[in-house]
């Protein structure tokens, strides 16, 4: 486990890897465009972990492959403030300017390691895929330069292992290829969706450790999205949270746990149940997350909120405000009732 | 013990498949499982992806090749039953499986779906089986409106709900989970959870859990028993074991799961196992988890562990515990 140093807060925000401001994704439905993510923003830095978290249909996957781009323009729009790798905006580059960063300056990796590898290729020449197309390496090179990147990952025998196909690794170790593959043209920017939602708890365990390890030692900057509480307090250092396709609060991980600020933040902390203890019992929202074409005017949340009050929360819709607040970086929250409200977290 | 309304004894499933040429490929995938399961008690099975866990639950409802071993439901040996006399002691244990879009039938509206049991076993006259369909969709906190409508038309967790409701519905004395809380966002879950509980202080109902997900199992279960490449390596009353495990194997699982709380996270002590589950076809000598056992003795490589009991009421299977033990240790205080 890493060592307690204090989080580095990014002083510099010139520091941000990557940094997303005003993103909005529509998608097409049956009945015209459909907003699913809107005014969307965070920024993750070099060495640090920033998580979006979220129910099923909160929009936190659509949001991330919106800033890969990676979302069919035919059924989808994006747009945004600003888009930015580094120096580099995103939302100018060409496809073809596009492909050039995929993979090599920012990488995605999937909870799914068995569909996102092909099982018809050896592990080598999928982990040395990206260094052929983006450095353009020969195969010998690349094929050797993909076994040090996999001996990095927890592949034991790594050389011996190029030839080998996906169906002979297990669940856990085809994770860890696809974040070889990800990080063999040592991106600055890690988004990884789900990563570990569909291995089991020690072998979870293991790939935190791994993606821990990566970010503390090259500076890369990740981006964890994820649904389970427990992985948001174990490697994230900022979180933003979303429901109903809105950041609804933006945090340093301790203070969103410590002192959740959104209602809906709060409600989901109470909800997760905790292994080391059984007292509390865990809580429920009634009802479930609105359909993004029938959005409750106001607060999205405002239904199933508890502290919700008529005429405030339910008119106008709600913006993201800074709180004032000490040390860390600016907290944001879309609540109209901020301040006023005393929320009680998970202990 | 009579208020026992399940017990398995040493039970043991083995599947083989056939193979043109060679020998039958043998998978050994439970070894020797034996527990009970009391009237209104909840017992977890937990372990992870390819422990046996799901494989128990499935011999118990006679699923799986059971090699040996002895089912006994509701105080009826399940052993050389056949026809009716089977079909009345399975009456008595209902499953819940993970997946609710694919457990319910897309075709058939949810009266039939829940009526389908109740045909099966009680033969109820047309109105009175609507009535019964009407009174569970309202025990699980559905209505009895919705008995007309098809599965497409309710979302995740208000499809367990009838999934739940088509397993109580011949009031058996035990409902068998197989993830049932899985497939279902955190708030749904919690939800689902509730209603387990209620029924089982309304109705009486015996659960056995099966789950991989070990903070729900907290907050549930009565007992647990931790299943480690088809054998129960911990077994005790849920606080004894979450609180005070014993097995190596218990305390890493244990340990690797990620506590929602980053001040405590970041102090806990985490055992992070090494390597995998060994390969089924190639099982290791004496005790299964030796490969990756921090701890492993030379008698762990040669030798399969006893279980030994533990005080709170646990029992465990270690050389460790074993020889703390037999040398007057301080495990037991």
């Amino acid at each position: 486990m890493a060592a307690t140093v204090p989080v580095q807060e990014s002083s510099a925000p010139t520091t941000a890897a990557l940094r997303v401001a005003g993103l909005g994704v529509d998608v097409l439905g049956p009945h015209g465009w459909m907003p699913v993510v809107e005014n969307a923003g965070f920024s993750v830095s070099r060495g640090q972990t920033l998580g979006i978290v979220g129910e099923s249909g909160s929009g936190k996957t659509v949001t991330s492959l919106a800033i890969m781009r990676l979302l069919d323009p035919r059924t989808t729009r994006i747009r945004a403030d600003r888009l930015s790798l580094g120096e580099t905006d995103l939302t100018g580059l060409t496809r073809r300017q596009l492909d050039r960063v995929r993979g090599s300056r920012i990488s995605m990796v999937f909870q799914e390691p068995m569909t996102s590898l092909d099982p018809s290729y050896t592990v080598g020449e999928q982990v040395a895929a990206p260094l052929r197309r983006h450095l353009g390496l020969g195969r010998k090179e690349a094929l050797k330069r993909a076994a040090r990147m996999l001996d990095l990952v927890g592949i034991a025998k790594a050389e011996q292992r190029l030839g080998a196909y996906p169906h002979e690794f297990s669940g856990g170790m085809r994770q860890r290829v696809m974040i070889a593959g990800a990080l063999v043209c040592e991106p600055e920017v890690l988004i990884a969706d789900e990563p570990t939602t569909a291995l089991d708890v020690t072998i979870q365990a293991q790939i935190l450790d791994l993606l821990r390890s990566m970010r503390d030692e090259f500076g890369l900057a990740l981006v964890i999205i994820t649904h389970n509480m427990g992985v948001v307090a174990d490697i994230c250092d900022h979180v933003a949270v979303m429901y109903a396709g809105q950041v609804v609060e933006r945090s340093a991980v301790d203070q969103l746990f410590a002192e959740p600020a959104h209602p809906y933040t709060a409600k989901l902390m109470r909800s997760t149940p905790r292994l080391d203890d059984a007292t509390v019992t865990p809580e429920f929202v009634p009802g479930s997350q609105p359909d993004m074409a029938h959005l409750p005017p106001g607060c999205r949340f405002h239904p199933r909120c508890t502290h919700a009050v008529a005429g405030r929360c339910d008119v106008e819709p709600i913006e993201l405000v800074t709180l004032e607040s000490g040390v860390h970086t600016p907290r944001r929250v879309r609540c109209v009732r901020h301040g006023e409200l005393e929320l009680r977290s998970n202990r | 013990m009579t208020d026992d309304v399940l017990s398995v004894r040493d039970l043991s499933v083995t599947f083989r498949s056939k193979r043109m040429l060679r020998p039958p490929r043998v998978v050994k995938a439970v070894n020797h499982v034996s527990f009970d399961l009391g009237a209104r008690e909840t017992l977890a099975i937990v372990g992870e992806s390819g422990s046996g866990k799901s494989t128990v639950a499935r011999a118990i409802m006679g699923l799986a090749p059971t090699e040996s071993g002895d089912v006994t439901i509701m105080g009826g040996r399940l052993a050389g039953r056949r026809g009716k006399e089977l079909r009345d002691l399975r009456r008595h244990v209902q499953m819940v499986f993970q997946d609710p879009y694919s457990s319910l039938n897309p075709s058939m509206t949810i009266l039939e779906s829940v009526a389908e049991p109740l045909d099966a076993h009680l033969g109820l006259g047309k109105r009175e089986r609507a009535q019964r369909v009407g009174d569970l969709l309202e025990l699980v906190g559905l209505s009895a409106r919705h008995a007309s409508r098809y599965p497409h038309e309710f979302s995740g967790g208000q499809r367990q709900r009838v999934a739940i409701a088509r397993a109580v519905a011949v009031d058996p004395g035990i409902v068998i989970c197989d993830e049932a809380v899985s497939a279902l966002d955190v708030s749904t879950q919690n939800q689902i959870v509730g209603l387990l509980r209620e029924l089982r202080d309304r109705l009486g109902t015996a659960f056995l859990f099966i789950s991989h997900d070990l903070a729900v199992v907290r907050h549930l279960a009565d007992r647990v028993a931790v299943m480690y490449f088809g054998q129960i390596v911990e077994a005790g009353p849920v606080a004894r074991v979450f609180e005070n495990p014993q097995h190596p194997y218990t305390q890493a699982l244990l340990s690797a799961v990620p506590i929602p709380d980053p001040a405590v996270q970041r102090r806990r002590e985490r055992i992070v196992l090494s390597g995998e589950m060994p390969d089924v076809s190639a099982p290791p000598t004496g005790c299964a988890f030796n490969p990756r056992c921090q701890h492993a003795m030379q008698i762990c490589r040669v030798e399969a562990p006893p279980s030994v009991e533990l005080s709170g009421g646990a029992q465990a299977s270690c050389h460790l515990l074993h020889q703390i033990e037999t040398t007057g240790g301080t495990v037991r205080a």
